[in-house]
């Protein structure tokens, strides 16, 4: 049932607070043994004892305990730390005291490094080193001693007919093992070795336009029989260019190898000592 | 301030502790209802009360006389630890009220008040615990209490021109929900 009951906002709004204030106060009473939790809760829970009257909660200074340790005490286990850390290497005057263990290890490799790189390799005597193992791997060179005769290693070989026998326009070939001839020595020329044999026609007799070659033996037969790869003992000529062009390619990326493995190792060297290095120059 | 209640605090300060229980006799009916205004369960109530003391006798070293009186020290931290536990506890159901709200237009501006009735106090009733729970709080800091503005900005951590604000908004909202209410007992 509604009233005519005029109530100003603020007065319904006051009335209706109050009443909700003693519903709920009457559905939440406060209960009896109140101060007995409380007092339990602080007896429990809070430890630290309040300050004096009249002081801040920031103003409360709190104490930090830590233990006392005489200078003298301080030294010495400075000192054991210290000492532990250096047991690598032992404790001389010479030695810097501000240098680790692990600083000192690490510098040998670099002096190895050095020692080994105090002649610089020029890209000469890698080509040579190269050369030779690529003859090794190759295994063009026979490996029998270079000590044997020679005419014993020709008499190995079948006839070989005479260039009047092939007549013109007809290729001649020494046989035998490819290798017969070529490890007579690295150095030697062709020329002489072909010379030290006893059967060995001459270009002169040979004629014009008729090319020797030095290979396996086989049926002679009217075409040209062309040698397989492997077979040829020696760089030929004009493949030397390209070959010693290639070994030296190959000396040049031996050596960036190493250049760069030797920066890596100064790199390494100079973050452990904390230095700063200048930026290489690009030599290219 | 009590001359007997600020001699209490110095005691208490001083090193007597069983002197606060005496404090907790003294205002922990009113802290109840005040906790009670904007918490519901009761068991959130009682743990939020005790909470509260507790609180009080750690920093009661911060206590400045001279800026608020004990009891509203007291709803101040006691405020503060209720937002710590509801908001832990979740039921401050803060987006259920705001969902609520969403759906009510600001085109009301409370004329209806003008005819206020039995009913349309019990209403506002219903209505104030359908608000969050700090809008119930300010509400009942406001009317139930009558405290003043820069008592109410003390206890909640605000200021008088913001809760201003604030009340004037609750008193829209209040408007629309019980036009709401009503057109629903139609």
């Amino acid at each position: 049932m509604k009233t005519n009951d005029n109530i100003s906002t603020e007065d319904a709004l006051r009335k209706a607070m109050q009443r909700r204030a003693q519903r709920r106060s009457a559905e939440c009473p406060a209960p009896a043994d109140l101060e007995d939790l409380v007092m339990q809760r602080i007896t429990s829970t809070v430890k630290s004892p309040l300050p004096t009257g009249g002081k801040s909660h920031h103003d409360r200074s709190y104490r930090l305990i830590i233990p006392v340790v005489s200078a003298a005490a301080a030294v010495l286990i400075g000192f054991l730390l210290w000492q532990h850390k250096e047991s690598p290497t032992a404790i001389t005057p010479e030695t810097d005291a501000a240098k680790s263990p692990s600083l000192a290890t690490q510098e040998m490799p670099k002096q190895q490094g050095n020692e080994k790189e105090a002649q610089p390799v020029t890209v000469e005597q890698a080509s040579q080193e190269h050369l030779l193992a690529v003859k090794q791997k190759e295994n063009v060179v026979s490996q029998k001693s270079e000590t044997e005769p020679l005419e014993q290693k020709i008499a190995g070989l079948t006839i070989v007919p005479t260039s009047a026998d092939l007549g013109p326009g007809v290729t001649m070939r020494l046989g035998g093992s490819a290798d017969t001839l070529a490890h007579k020595g690295v150095d030697e020329p062709l020329e002489q070795k072909i010379a030290s044999l006893t059967v060995v026609p001459t270009p002169a007799d040979l004629g014009p336009g008729v090319t020797m070659r030095l290979g396996k033996p086989c049926p002679i037969t009217a075409g040209v029989e062309p040698l397989q790869e492997e077979e040829v003992s020696p760089i030929p000529a004009d493949k030397q260019a390209l070959a010693e062009l290639y070994l030296a390619e190959e000396a040049l990326q031996v050596a960036y190898e190493r250049r760069a493995v030797r920066e890596a190792v100064r790199a390494y060297t100079a973050g452990i000592k904390g230095e700063k290095l200048p930026k290489p120059v690009i030599a290219f | 301030m009590q001359a007997d209640e600020r001699e209490l605090i110095q005691d208490i300060l001083s090193g007597r502790t069983e002197a606060f229980g005496q404090l907790v006799r003294q205002h922990g009916g009113a802290l109840t209802s005040f906790v009670a205004s904007f918490v519901s369960q009761q068991a959130d109530v009682e743990e939020v009360v005790q909470q509260a003391f507790v609180a009080a006798f750690e920093h009661l070293g911060q206590y400045d006389a001279n800026r608020a009186s004990f009891q509203t020290w007291l709803w101040r931290i006691a405020h503060h630890t209720a937002l710590k536990h509801l908001t832990r506890r979740r039921q401050f159901f803060i987006e259920e009220h705001e969902q609520a709200a969403q759906n009510l237009t600001d085109d009301d501006d409370g004329s209806m008040f003008e005819q206020a009735t039995d009913s349309r106090v019990r209403l506002l009733e219903y209505a104030t615990d359908q608000l969050p729970p700090d809008d119930q709080l300010l509400l009942h800091l406001y009317y139930a209490e009558e405290r003043s503005l820069n008592d109410i900005a003390y206890i909640l951590d605000s200021n008088a021109n913001a809760l201003s604000s604030r009340l004037y908004r609750i008193r829209q909202r209040l408007a629309q929900l019980i036009k709401h209410f009503e057109h629903e007992d139609e």
